[in-house]
């Protein structure tokens, strides 16, 4: 059986996903914080990429730097097969309860 | 953004970080937190920065970051490295072999707990009084009596000694007196309360000793007349929530006290045992008491000196009986006084005459038992862990084998097995301390034993615990070790191992030892068992079923004493009532005895007891000569007396009856002598005794009762009771209860000795049964061989099993001299006692052999079983 994914892991990949290829530690606690208006650790997020990859749901390589670093070089995360099967099902999983539920409960205007 | 920006993050932390993380990860994480932290600097945020960056120092330390592969430069080391192979291979055993670990581990550990309970109930005992703050400059006076006839010890003292000791020698320090109080009733509005823990104290009293009061002043508590100072749990029963400051209390009904002080709980090791106290200067001396509070000669008061640090107290004691002899006015007696030690009077009390009252007294040979107890049992213990050791580590052979072949020299194969040793024996200690922590509810409720529960007595035993268990571990790993280390690799690669002859003589040596350890304690436990159901089965003499003791307090009874008399002999459950001057089992007053023509130097000390017409009908006493009091003689009242057997044969009267006696400072004519009955504890013969009619009407009363439900009874008895005394509280109590209580003592001392005998009796059984699986299992091939050749089961059985009861045999004979002496020795302190018989010594060996045979048999009958195929293919 598959190690499934938490809620926070797959926030992680999604963003992984999304950043492709220029995805590393920072960025990805940077989109997070801004895009969910969610406060997060450096050290969560990059707990959670190590956990990914140990999972096989992304690779990582050393990749560029810049200045702001002090020379030292970034730790990229790319998204596996593996990985993008776990969000597309997790996708499909939730699709499968949105479309439970009957429209008139999501009907807002009615209260 | 500048890059020369002043504003960098925080070194230490790098340095921190860098020295926990990975160095593979270290960069990148470094990296992103640097960038993190410039971009925070750059919003103009510095602090913040900084601390973010602290915070992921700290919260980076994870599994996936931490350095796991640095070698660490303390098990780097190679022997290090070999103590922690020895280690993991120590567990490794322990798993292998679970059930035989645990007995050994357990046995262990019950042994040390057994100890550590007996050393901490020991310790407590040891520290009595210890708790005053000066309580190395407080001592007691005492006095010794020294007469004609005879030497007598007092712990009390005559009221005029402690005022004269204040007067005389003002530099002395501080001084005071106590009085106990004796039994009255105490109103609290119209609540009776019935107490007899108190003492009359000098002001001085609480200054001297360290009995601290939640409530009040403990400096002038005591100053004023009819103050009193209760007990925190009294004032709770008294008063409820309500401050007691300042409430009144009625003694007797009558003197209003007003409540001064509340004292804390006091401390489960002080010797003087009170819950109140009032101010000396309220003491009143009771009517028709021929002394006052000036008197030399009355010894009813306890009396201490808190002395200045300089003072020589051999001198005070010679100043102080210069003082007796100053006053004290009889000229036959010369008066010395002493002065003991406040921390000495819980134990050291045995050379005095009377103990008096309200004080709590220990037991040096208890505490000599059980320490000589914790110590065997101890030393079985170590005994039985060392032999179980061997047996287990006898099937490593292979593993000693494939260390020797790669090249351990037998120093290593010792220092393993010491190590293992120690280990486990350090793991046992844990699981003592568990286990005594455990047994505690078991000894407070069973055996009266209060052990000390704060973390700081525990604390202070950890260091001897520790060390005594490194010891242990030390010693029985030794004879393991040196067996182990010295077999050569290819007998022990074979497999099994064997010892030589001299190993094992020296391990049947152990068990024999264990064995006659265990046979003592087991024949020593049921000693002392037989002994005191001996002493509470024995005839008194007199009639104890059916008898209640009545106490009436606080209540002129002169003129309704006729009318209880009267309605209860009508009440039809009552076949006998009678007046009494005292408790059986409280200790008898006594008073002296001159006959008629003697020389005035010859006087006899006799016991005496105050009672009533039909005393003699009601306790179901015999009179041998003469008659017991009786209403046709008007004069019995005041002149006659009944002498008992013992008595009469110490005075040596050939003709008793008719016989005038001076006794008491009262001419009195000898009616009758009444068969001897023991009117107190079994320890001592029937002491001389002489029975008078009361003085005054007492306080105390016997009721003979018939009809078989109790509660009935009493309740009828206290209806009637209510009916005519509806002021005083109901107080009754039964004879035969207050009989036993004498033997309170021996029943606990057969309690702790029985619970640690069966201990020893198990530990001993295990180490037999370590014993046993260890030389059944070096002689499978030849139970093989023998079963081959046609050895029928029952006689692999008898060979196999035959050696330990003849170990056991070995044990007894060498026990039971001793047990004889121990048990003679024991049994001298009791005048009436059983014999030591055979009976003594049957049953704990036959039981002992029974436990021993079911230890046995289980490898016995498993080896007996084996297929031969099994142990000679090998071969």
């Amino acid at each position: 059986m598959r190690q499934g994914i938490g809620e926070f892991e797959e926030i992680v990949l999604l963003v992984v996903a999304a950043q492709h290829d220029h995805a590393y530690g920072l960025s990805v606690t940077e989109a997070i914080e801004v895009q969910l208006k969610r406060s997060v650790k450096l050290s969560s997020v990059h707990t959670s990429l190590y956990r990914l990859e140990e999972k096989g749901l992304v690779e990582s390589r050393i990749g560029d730097t810049s200045t702001l670093r002090g020379g030292r070089k970034k730790r990229h995360f790319i998204i596996t097969t593996l990985g993008k099967r776990a969000l597309i099902e997790a996708q499909e999983a939730r699709q499968t309860l949105w479309n439970q539920i009957p429209s008139s409960v999501l009907d807002i205007s009615k209260g | 953004m500048s890059t020369n920006n002043p504003i960098k993050p925080p070194k230490l932390a790098t340095r921190i970080f860098k020295a926990y993380c990975k160095n593979e990860l270290a960069d990148s994480i470094l990296g992103d937190m640097q960038e993190q932290f410039f971009k925070q600097a750059e919003h103009g945020k510095p602090m913040r920065a900084k601390l973010r960056y602290w915070q992921n120092v700290l919260t980076f330390v994870n599994r996936h970051t931490l350095k796991s592969d640095k070698p660490n430069p303390w098990f780097s080391k190679n022997h290090t490295s070999m103590l922690r192979n020895y280690t993991l291979v120590t567990f490794r055993n322990l798993k292998k072999n679970p059930l035989f670990s645990l007995i050994n581990l357990l046995g262990l550990a019950v042994g040390l707990a057994s100890s550590l309970i007996i050393f901490l109930y020991i310790q407590q005992e040891l520290s009595f009084d210890s708790f005053h703050r000066n309580a190395d400059q407080i001592y007691r006076v005492t006095s010794t009596y020294a007469r004609p006839s005879a030497t007598y010890n007092w712990v009390r003292t005559p009221p005029a000694l402690a005022p004269a000791i204040k007067n005389n020698f003002p530099g002395i320090g501080k001084v005071t007196r106590l009085r106990s109080t004796d039994e009255h009733v105490y109103f609290i509005e119209d609540d009776p309360f019935i107490l007899g823990r108190g003492f009359y104290a000098d002001s001085m009293f609480l200054e001297m000793m360290d009995y601290p009061l939640a409530m009040g002043n403990p400096l002038t508590a005591l100053d004023e007349p009819n103050s009193i100072v209760i007990s925190s749990d009294l004032a709770m029963r008294f008063f409820g929530n309500q401050n007691p400051m300042g409430k009144i209390i009625r003694f007797d009904n009558e003197l209003p006290l007003r409540v001064t002080g509340v004292l804390e709980e006091l401390p489960s090791n002080t010797h003087l045992d009170f819950e109140l106290l009032i101010s000396f200067t309220t003491y009143v001396v009771p009517e028709g008491y021929l002394a006052d509070l000036n008197s030399w000669s009355w010894g009813g008061f306890y009396t201490f000196v808190e002395l200045n640090a300089d003072l020589d107290v051999d001198q005070l004691e010679e100043r102080v009986t210069g003082l007796y002899e100053e006053n004290y006015t009889r000229t036959d007696t010369k008066v010395t006084a002493h002065f003991q030690p406040l921390k000495k009077l819980y134990l050291d009390y045995g050379h005095f005459t009377n103990h008096g009252d309200l004080v709590r007294l220990g037991d040096k040979n208890t505490i000599f038992t059980l320490m000589a107890i914790a110590i065997l049992v101890l030393i079985v213990a170590s005994l039985n862990y060392m032999n179980l050791s061997t047996a287990i580590s006898l099937n490593r052979g292979k593993e000693i084998g494939m260390r020797k072949v790669m090249g351990a020299v037998s120093g290593r194969i010792k220092a393993q097995f010491l190590w293992e040793s120690i280990l486990l024996a350090l793991a046992s200690m844990f699981i003592a301390i568990g286990l005594t922590w455990l047994a505690q509810p078991l000894f407070s409720d069973l055996l009266q034993i209060e052990l000390p529960t704060d973390v700081a007595g525990m604390l202070g035993i950890l260091p001897v615990l520790l060390g005594v268990t490194l010891l242990i571990g030390f010693l029985a790993g030794l004879y393991p070790s040196f067996v182990l280390s010295t077999f050569s690799p290819i007998k022990a690669l074979r497999g099994r191992l064997k010892t030589s002859a001299v190993g094992n003589r020296v391990r049947k040596g152990l068990t024999v030892f264990q064995f006659v350890v265990s046979i003592v304690l087991l024949t020593g436990s049921f000693l002392i068992i037989k002994q005191t159901q001996f002493m509470r089965e024995q005839p008194l003499g007199f009639e104890t079923e059916n008898v209640l003791i009545l106490n009436v307090l606080g209540v002129d009874m002169n003129e309704r004493y006729d009318v209880l008399k009267n309605t209860m002999l009508r009440n039809p459950f009552v076949t006998g009532f009678s007046e009494s001057s005292h408790q059986f089992s409280n200790s008898s007053s006594s008073g002296p005895a001159h006959l008629e023509g003697a020389p005035p130097s010859e006087n006899f000390q006799l016991n005496y007891y105050q009672t009533g017409y039909d005393f003699i009908d009601l306790m179901d006493l015999e009179i041998t000569q003469g008659r017991f009091f009786s209403k046709d003689f008007p004069n019995d009242t005041a002149s006659a007396m009944i002498l008992n057997e013992t008595a009469v044969a110490q005075m040596k009267l050939e003709d008793p009856v008719g016989q005038r006696i001076q006794f008491n400072n009262r001419d009195r004519v000898v009616v009758g002598v009444v068969k001897d009955f023991n009117y107190s504890s079994l320890h001592a013969p029937v002491a001389p005794m002489a029975i008078v009619m009361p003085f005054t009407i007492p306080s105390t009363f016997l009721i003979k009762t018939q009809g078989d439900n109790l509660t009935q009874v009493i309740s009828s008895i206290e209806s009637d009771y209510k009916n005519i005394i509806p002021e005083a509280p109901f107080d009754i109590k039964f004879l035969d209860d207050d009989i036993a209580r004498m033997y309170d003592q021996e029943i606990r001392l057969s309690r702790l000795v029985g619970l640690f005998s069966s201990l020893a009796v198990i530990l001993a059984c295990l180490g037999l049964y370590g014993l046993v699986t260890y030389s059944v299992q070096a002689r499978l091939t030849e139970v093989g061989i023998r079963k081959v050749l046609g050895g029928s089961l029952s006689k692999i059985m008898v060979l196999l099993s035959k050696q330990f009861f003849i170990l056991i045999l070995v044990a007894n004979l060498l026990a039971w001299p001793l047990i004889f002496w121990l048990g003679s020795n024991w049994l001298s302190n009791f005048h009436y006692r059983i014999d030591l018989d055979l009976s003594i010594f049957l049953w704990p060996t036959l039981s002992l052999l029974l436990i021993a045979a079911i230890t046995v048999s289980h490898q016995v009958i498993k080896a007996a079983w084996t297929n031969p195929v099994k142990v000679l293919r090998s071969e």
